[in-house]
């Protein structure tokens, strides 16, 4: 695919750094839990539904946010945590909208319960937020091949923020920073289109970071 | 000593740029570390190489040790412990000599000239009370497993740790409902140091020779202080419940720290329980014996961890690292570490760690699978960098307080 520039704005790229804030409260029953949610600040509601990707020091869980996580492994519900992880908040347009469906998914699967479910102790959810520390690398790209190298070099965190993050701060499913910046700049639709058909809400970084890399690859290659 | 860009090898030269980055913002930041041992313990040994580190990366760190005796190290082990969960009736005269040892000490440590001071675990958290005027900002790191703490020592603690601007803890489950900001920082391994290094089969050999120990029996190792919260009698056990399948060795390896009081007497109740089978080595080890550590772990074919209350659990991430698949305690910050099937697994009971030992001696191409899958995530979560990229993101995020997002 050669370059076909439309503009030639450079891309920066960004780190965001987050370090994990307990709450203090905890939840040792679905419906402490129910209640907690429901009385829980957006910025707990984001931690959990929303930056679950950045969290590899915390269980590693198999579904995509912390709610689905603690009902599969501690609460050991399996049909609540199904519920809770085919929930994707990125369809919410806000995190109040996102409070909401959980609430309601909760409530639901409590509302048929023939008892309200306990965890051990040491199993409770202990709700968090994140302070997050946004600062610019000294990483910039300019055409599709400097951003091909930018993604081998980029942290983790910095792939979070434009990939994820960037969704929810353009309340756009559908839009993340690098194809935005790929349309604005260059003909590649594409290449703009397999980068937006990725299903990240499954992915872990490093399998995400993979994805890309070989779409890039494979377009810059034609 | 190794310095920031030693760990490129390791975690990549992305993390050792964003490290850089965030230590910028921080730069020239006077930071006072304070803790009451120097030698012997995780708190110790990660201060070692962190303040290095720090200040290799234009933070102007340094570490003080507060000075005490022993009657003050009988109470604060006694702290620990009530902290940890074990009913202790404190009497006023040791809450007077616990204040008394921590008035003295904010005396003789000069604090004044400090941006942030940071006071590991309880033995010198009443500093803080005696700086009333102080501009510094204050935060107290727990180290401990404070998930269940004795009722009464925690109402008097936490007068003293409200003083503080925030708390720093291993793990979620260990924060409690303060007014302050909480934090949560893992502890970390140094990668590089001599009890982390790679060794190879010659050096390992040369190192244990000493030790005498025989080659030809599968060998079970638990590396830990003599502390009744390691458990060493259980695991010892569990050992004799696996022998009656398996013909196996157990090493039980500690040291013993100089704020640690009551080492003596649970080495005796060890010594008394191990008799004379010769299938069961005691190895008090002296301070120091980091390359003796190393030894064993990569020498072991079962790493154990049996602990019943435990802050985090380094010795378990010391034999992540070596690719070891490691059984621990399900308890404290080992619940964090060990994912059955996966980086290791977790046990409830003397029969469990039996039964997952004999588990692993029989299937070594599982352990040896296990064990490269632990070292990947103690390389993504548990080294000294990301410990320092936190502290760094720490002393930003203290410059800006009450905000959710801090744009540089």
């Amino acid at each position: 695919m050669a370059e076909n520039i439309k503009q030639n704005k450079k891309f920066k790229f960004y780190d965001s750094i987050t370090l994990l804030s307990p709450t203090g409260q905890k939840a040792s029953n679905l419906r402490e839990f129910l209640y907690m949610i429901e009385e829980s600040e957006d910025r707990v509601i984001f931690h959990h539904l929303y930056q679950s990707p950045l969290k590899s020091s915390q269980k590693i869980g198999e579904f995509p946010n912390d709610f689905a996580n603690w009902a599969a492994y501690e609460l050991e519900d399996v049909a609540l945590a199904e519920k809770l992880a085919n929930f994707d908040p990125y369809d919410s347009n806000s995190v109040s909208e996102s409070r909401d469906r959980i609430v309601e998914i909760v409530e639901e699967h409590l509302w048929y319960l023939p008892a309200v479910p306990w965890v051990r102790p040491d199993s409770e959810f202990y709700f968090s937020s994140a302070t997050t520390i946004l600062l610019p690398l000294n990483i910039t790209a300019e055409t599709l091949q400097e951003f091909r190298k930018a993604l081998d070099i980029i942290p983790d965190s910095s792939l979070y923020y434009h990939f994820y993050e960037a969704r929810k701060r353009k309340k756009d499913k559908e839009n993340d920073d690098f194809s935005i910046w790929i349309e604005d700049n260059f003909d590649a639709a594409a290449l703009i289109k397999r980068i937006r058909d990725i299903d990240f809400y499954f992915f872990s970084l490093t399998e995400i970071r993979k994805k890309i890399v070989k779409i890039l690859d494979e377009e810059m290659r034609r | 000593m190794p310095g920031l860009n030693d760990y490129k090898d390791i975690i990549g030269e992305k993390n050792i740029n964003q490290i850089k980055s965030l230590a910028r913002l921080s730069k020239g930041k006077k930071v006072v570390m304070v803790n009451s041992t120097r030698n012997g313990g995780g708190v110790a040994e990660i201060l070692h190489r962190l303040v290095p580190l720090l200040n290799e990366l234009g933070i102007d760190c340094r570490w003080e040790v507060i000075g005490c005796n022993e009657d003050f190290f009988n109470i604060t082990k006694n702290i620990h412990n009530a902290l940890q969960g074990d009913r202790i009736n404190f009497s006023p005269e040791d809450y007077a000599e616990y204040l008394r040892v921590n008035e003295e000490n904010s005396r003789s440590i000069d604090l004044d000239d400090a941006d942030v001071v940071i006071i590991h675990d309880p033995q010198p958290l009443a500093i803080r009370h005696f700086h009333k005027n102080s501009k510094a900002k204050w935060v107290w790191r727990c180290h401990i497993d404070m998930s269940r703490p004795d009722l009464s020592l925690w109402k008097f603690l936490r007068k003293y740790i409200i003083e503080y601007d925030s708390s720093i803890f291993s793990i979620a489950k260990f924060s409690k409902s303060l007014r302050h900001p909480q934090y949560l920082i893992a502890p970390s391994i140094d990668p590089l140091s001599e009890k982390n290094r790679f060794m190879d089969k010659n050096e390992i050999k040369k190192v244990l020779s000493p030790f005498k120990i025989p080659d030809h029996k599968p060998i079970i190792l638990q590396v830990s202080r003599f502390d009744r919260f390691k458990d060493p009698v259980g695991v010892i056990k569990a050992t004799r419940l696996v022998k009656k399948e398996i013909d196996c060795r157990l090493i039980l390896a500690g040291g013993t720290a100089s704020d640690d009081p009551q080492g003596k007497g649970v080495l005796e109740e060890v010594t008394r329980e191990a008799g004379n089978d010769p299938d069961i080595m005691i190895l008090p080890l002296k301070p120091n014996s980091d390359i003796e550590i190393n030894a064993l772990q990569r020498k072991a074919d079962v790493i154990i961890q049996k602990s019943i209350k435990e802050g985090f659990g380094l010795v378990v991430t010391e034999a992540m690292w070596k690719e070891k698949a490691v059984i621990g305690g399900e308890v404290g910050g080992i619940t964090i570490q060990l994912f059955n099937h996966r980086t290791g697994f977790m046990v409830n009971s003397i029969e469990g760690a039996a039964y997952r030992i004999r588990y692993l001696i029989n299937r070594p191409q599982v352990a040896k699978k296990i064990g490269k899958k632990a070292k990947l995530f103690v390389t993504q979560n548990f080294l000294i960098t990301r410990h320092l990229r936190d502290y760094l993101a720490l002393f930003s995020i203290l410059d800006n307080p009450g905000k959710n997002i801090i744009y540089v």
